[in-house]
């Protein structure tokens, strides 16, 4: 059980995911957390300061950020700016949480926590001990009638970026060798007795990882019985209800400065044996209207720009990475890994959506994704926890992860972290 | 189901003890849990004020980089303020004042009413508009921004989308079926109602439990935070069917300074002042 519960939050294939940059108790990266000015071009964001940092590697973060009362952390203009690349790259429009729906097992109780009570309305504020080294920032919160220490921003480690002995044409060996870091955002809502951390963190090989953590303290109200439930404190007359957390994002992405993204689906086959191991077939399949979808073996999505190239003249594009993620097959629009939509300002919640605006479409994503032609694609990704307790979830409860990653693929011609010396080595050796 | 109106089907009182005795040490008022009821006291600082737990249990000793935390390194930033502001942050206070006064400038929305049923509709919330995008340029220094009224005279929900910088009303947005996230003013009245009836006969009950004698005669006595709840969104028996239709909102209720109490089961309908329950 506690396996289970480890793996799928973290995941084998997540290694970014999990790693301590986080809340407070494991984050060490203070010696760089002090953002260095000017060098990764803000973006604008009118008389509002932009977050903007300059990983030590020389990566370059910069966006807009507010709080919205149902949606909680919005990030807005999220430009990369690689080390070598003159402007920095823009990437996505708006990033922000579309739903987080709990429902628990026994069938009694079930929770919309954006669409009903909302991430900004119940945003509290963070401690300096929870953000180490960083930044914290206020924010006006109509709701609450306040102002909530909302944000945090720092720099924390993530390990190893890369490391390799090459050889030069004497056979001698040099390791090059570089720890990575990530600009670290988030913000923390109470949600009664469960606490969320919405946290983002930007890499500085590109990668665009997000995340929801889940902490405080499991329902004191919710107990059920065996199959339902899991039994916490001595013996085994009480079964904390076992529940889901079905977490969406919405992703709007304005690639090199442009809505026109194309989306695109690739599927690797078992295509025969070889002489040396079996052949496996990748096929690209355009995204050219409204999609839902399932995550299957080896199927992935990319989001393509149309109007900038790598120095190697390939098109620019951000794949989505998929952790493990179980989908709540009780609702319609649970029951899909992934939708495209095409852009409409008034579709902004997976479900409960609740903009006047967009009266008679419905009011979740399933019923949006239609058909219609993709021109300003908008992404939205499901990942589903179902969160069986344990003892150890027991207060505070130890912080549970479910997220995604974008990965950057052809947006430089290298990787932006290459040292300066292999730099050179870019494609086949002639 | 019981005669004091709650029916979650809560463990008894045994068994209880045992699950939430780890939550003892934040503070010094005693778990309650009566047969329906139950109530734990968090380490959680009721006012909202900022403050630090560090060096308390919370503080996970030997965490790395913990010893070092609040040591100087960590810079604020202020909330931006005033009515003048441009493009994508934060919306001030000032901008709120002025948005929720433009949505309701001249006679906009008087055949409205609040919650209470007085005049004018119940104000909800403000939030900054998406940048138009009609030609695909997306224009975001301009502030737009829209303001969500409750009108409970017709049960809709109406959003005025207002331009900050001209003063006007841009366009006006009208829906029934809709249930955002409640105010806090609709959260104290879900509060009130419920507090003063027949399901109301354990939270009362657990109220005067967790305060030692005391009588809850006030929404004030309580920290609240308001659920929206819409049968479309959700499942819920028959006698709940109105709500989605109607405001309906179910409540996260904690005694100031002290205990939970459960009480999501209970949904109260604003729309027409009753009470039900989900089970
Ligand atoms: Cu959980």
């Amino acid at each position: 059980m506690r396996t289970t519960h480890v793996r799928r939050a973290l995941g084998t294939a997540s290694a970014l995911l999990l790693l301590p940059a986080l809340v407070a108790g494991s984050t060490t990266g203070r010696a760089v957390a002090a953002p260095r000015a000017g060098t990764a071009a803000a973006a604008d964001c009118g008389t509002a300061t932009a977050l903007t940092r300059t990983l030590p590697n020389g990566t370059g973060w910069s966006m807009c950020w507010r709080m919205s009362g149902t949606k909680g952390l919005v990030l807005e203009k999220i430009a990369y700016r690689p080390r070598k690349e003159p402007q920095p790259l823009k990437v996505l429009n708006s990033a922000t949480l579309a739903q987080v729906n709990v429902p628990y097992d026994s069938g009694l109780t079930e929770y919309n926590d954006l669409s009903d009570i909302g991430f900004g309305n119940t945003a509290v504020d963070i401690g300096p001990e929870e953000c180490p080294g960083g930044t914290i920032s206020a924010a006006y919160i109509p709701q609450q009638e306040r102002t909530v220490k909302a944000l945090c921003a720092t720099t924390a480690p993530r390990g190893h970026a890369y490391r390799s002995d090459v050889y030069d044409e004497h056979g001698t060996a040099k390791k090059y060798t570089a720890q990575g870091s990530d600009l670290v955002v988030f913000s923390v809502s109470q949600l009664g007795w469960y606490e969320y951390v919405t946290q983002w963190n930007f890499s500085d090989d590109g990668t665009i990882t997000a995340k929801m953590g889940a902490t405080g303290d499991l329902s004191p109200g919710d107990y059920s019985g065996e199959g339902t439930g899991w039994p916490i404190g001595k013996g085994r007359h009480d079964h904390a209800t076992s529940h889901y957390h079905s977490v969406f994002w919405r992703l709007d992405f304005g690639l090199d400065g442009s809505n026109r993204a194309k989306v695109e689906q690739y599927d690797t086959k078992k295509a025969g044996r070889g002489a040396g191991s079996a052949v496996l077939k990748t096929t690209r399949t355009p995204v050219g209207r409204e999609l839902a979808a399932n995550s299957a073996l080896r199927r992935w999505w990319r989001v393509v720009s149309t109007a900038g190239k790598n120095t190697d003249r390939h098109p620019r594009s951000w794949e989505l990475v998929r952790q493990h993620s179980d989908r709540y097959d009780a609702h319609a629009y649970t029951s899909k890994d992934l939708y495209v939509t095409q852009y409409r300002a008034c579709e902004r919640l997976a479900s409960g959506n609740s903009d006047p605006a967009c009266h008679g479409r419905g009011t979740s994503v399933d019923k949006w994704a239609n058909g219609e032609t993709l021109t300003h694609p908008v992404m939205w990704v499901n990942v589903g926890f179902h969160h069986i307790p344990r003892d150890e979830d027991q207060t505070p409860m130890p912080i549970h992860w479910q997220g995604f990653q974008l990965a950057p693929r052809d947006v430089t011609a290298m990787s932006p972290l290459t040292p300066d010396e292999l730099s050179g080595r870019n494609g086949r050796g002639h | 189901m019981t005669d004091q109106g709650e029916s979650r089907s809560l463990p008894q009182k045994g068994g209880l003890g045992r699950g939430i005795k780890r939550a003892l040490w934040g503070g010094g008022t005693a778990v309650v849990a009566t047969a329906v009821m139950i109530g734990i006291t968090l380490p959680r600082d009721a006012s909202g004020d900022d403050h630090s737990t560090t060096g308390g249990p919370a503080a996970a000793p030997g965490a790395p980089g913990q010893q070092d935390a609040g040591s100087g390194d960590v810079t604020e930033n202020e909330a931006p303020e005033g009515a003048h502001q441009s493009g994508r942050g934060p919306l001030t206070k000032a901008e709120v004042d002025r948005a929720k006064s433009i949505a309701l400038g001249r006679d906009a929305l008087r055949s409205a009413q609040d919650v209470d049923g007085g005049r004018g509709p119940e104000y909800l919330d403000t939030d900054l508009a998406e940048p138009a995008d009609a030609t695909g340029a997306r224009t975001d220094r301009a502030r737009r921004v829209e303001v969500l009224f409750y009108d409970y005279g017709h049960d809709r929900l109406v959003k005025k989308t207002v331009d900050l910088a001209s003063g006007t009303v841009e366009r006006t947005d009208t829906a029934t079926g809709l249930q955002p996230p409640p105010s806090a003013d609709e959260t104290r009245e879900a509060a009130s109602l419920l507090i003063g009836d027949a399901l109301g006969t354990g939270l009362r009950a657990d109220f005067t439990a967790a305060t030692k004698g005391g009588d809850l005669t006030s929404p004030d006595q309580l920290r609240l935070r308001g659920i929206s709840f819409n049968t479309a969104e959700q499942s819920a028996p028959a006698g709940l069917a109105k709500c989605g239709r109607h405001r309906c909102v179910r409540l996260f209720t904690q005694v100031k300074d002290g205990p939970w109490i459960d009480t999501t089961n209970l949904v109260v309908d604003l729309s027409d002042r009753t009470v039900g329950r989900i089970h």
